[in-house]
């Protein structure tokens, strides 16, 4: 007996100084939906590869308008949408969301910002010819949706490349919680899947990059618990120049030029993937007040960064935020 | 009276031996945690091409990884840097030097990144993921 309890004693000394170990993660990064994702998964076992598989298949066959294969490119083709599509609660709720922004987002701005070709291999300022006979086929209400059906207008074209990241944020979370994951975080470019809370106990930790800088300068951090999706849109994104001047890639659909709204940049954190991403576009071409009321509407936490570098943000996000750099003022809208 | 003996001698030997494995083990585990020496992590389509411990380096490493989009990588002791790319926008040469833990660098052209890992003194400070 007095041995056995040795043993045990022993034992339990040992695992006391060596069981310290850390949490398991998994981090993995590929290329989906034209940009850089990397996951980081707690875990027993790794998922990483389920969820970049999901991301790969809805990019392919559901989001895409340049995949052959995909649902869009189907719509755009046929001008015909059936209701038992994935895409079809996409547009709807993205039509929903332009409604309520009075067109800030616009899921049909394809026509000219393919002139545009941001990014791409063809990327060149279009004169103002080009981009008025294309705006004739661009407006949300080119679009009409029933129980049974998308159709569009003759020349209307999809392209959903405002709120692909965030939908892509939505699926990685179904395969967390398919999996049982414990904790993970998942940016799909500037959007990023934060999916319970950090094993460690601490609050998720976003890096808000600084509009002047590269991806690694932060111009701010927002603490957050699990369950919330980020996405930003800025003017530093996908720009080139032309005779001196800089264009970016947030067009306006009511002129299909670059927007002008005294904005740098919006940050929106929400439970809803889509919406986060759909809402950073649409309150970046509304500017600071229609921006922000539309957010609100929505319920969701909202970070404004301004040409004069003030930083404006919803009262339920100012106790999350700690200034980087503290050349930029924080403010409670 | 009889006196009561708890362990035998066999008893306090395991202990003993216990308690050097445990110290062992302890040793290597936190020596690993002192280790902040830093990683500069290249991969290639989501798939680690190479790893280089930085604070070994004496001179600069330059790695050229061949491909449709050519990328040139330089290793320094301070710091990582994409030198030069064949891709059009060059936002990956503009990203700059990292010299810390959980900075990136990425050639979407090229399906190239560039990481710095395992930087422990910074671990805590380091944002989980960025947005913008």
């Amino acid at each position: 007996m007095k041995r056995l309890i040795s043993v045990i004693l022993s034992v339990a000394l040992t695992l006391s100084l060596t069981g310290c170990n850390k949490d398991d993660s998994f981090t993995a990064t590929s290329y989906l939906m034209g940009t850089f994702v990397s996951s980081t998964v707690y875990a027993k076992e790794d998922c990483s590869s389920d969820i970049f598989t999901a991301l790969s298949s809805q990019e392919n066959d559901v989001l895409s308008w340049r995949s052959e294969q995909s649902e869009i490119y189907e719509l755009n083709q046929t001008g015909k949408l059936n209701s038992d599509a994935k895409a079809y609660s996409y547009i709807e709720q993205c039509l929903e969301i332009a409604k309520r922004s009075n067109g800030a987002l616009d899921i049909t701005i394809l026509p000219v910002s393919r002139l545009w070709d941001f990014g791409g291999e063809n990327e060149r300022l279009p004169s103002q010819s080009e981009i008025d006979e294309q705006l004739a086929f661009v407006g949300y209400d080119n679009i009409s949706i029933t129980a049974e059906e998308i159709s569009l207008l003759q020349g209307c074209q999809i392209e959903l490349g405002a709120v692909g990241k965030g939908i892509a944020c939505d699926v990685a979370r179904e395969i967390c919680k398919q999996e049982n994951v414990e904790a993970a975080v998942v940016s799909v470019g500037g959007s990023v899947m934060l999916y319970g809370n950090k094993p460690s106990g601490d609050k998720w930790k976003i890096s808000v990059r600084h509009p002047d800088g590269s991806m690694n300068d932060s111009l701010a951090y927002i603490l957050l618990d699990g369950g919330y999706n980020i996405s930003t849109s800025g003017d530093y994104e996908k720009t080139f120049e032309k005779d001196g001047k800089t264009y970016h890639h947030i067009l306006d659909a009511s002129t299909g030029y670059p927007v002008n709204s005294g904005l740098k940049s919006v940050t929106i954190v929400s439970e809803d993937g889509l919406l986060s991403d759909a809402l950073s576009t649409a309150c970046y071409v509304l500017g600071l007040d229609k921006g922000m009321e539309l957010a609100q509407s929505y319920g969701a936490m909202a970070l404004f960064v301004l040409d004069d570098n003030s930083v404006y943000v919803t009262n339920d996000l100012y106790d999350s935020v700690q200034m980087v750099d503290t050349g930029y003022t924080l403010n409670i809208y | 009276m009889e006196k009561i003996k708890l362990f035998k001698v066999t008893d306090l030997l395991i202990i003993l031996a216990a308690a050097i494995v445990s110290i062992i083990f302890a040793f290597v585990w936190f020596s690993g945690q002192d280790d902040t020496g830093r990683l500069a992590v290249i991969e290639v389509d989501g798939q680690v091409y190479k790893t280089i411990n930085m604070d070994s380096l004496e001179e600069d490493i330059k790695v050229q990884i061949d491909g449709d989009v050519s990328v040139t990588v330089v290793v320094s002791h301070d710091s990582a840097y994409i030198e030069r790319s064949d891709c059009k926008d060059k936002i990956c040469v503009n990203t700059g030097k990292l010299n810390r833990a959980g900075q990136v660098s990425v050639c979407l052209p090229a399906r190239v990144s560039l990481s710095i890992t395992q930087d422990n003194t910074d671990d805590d400070n380091l944002p989980d993921a960025v947005t913008g």
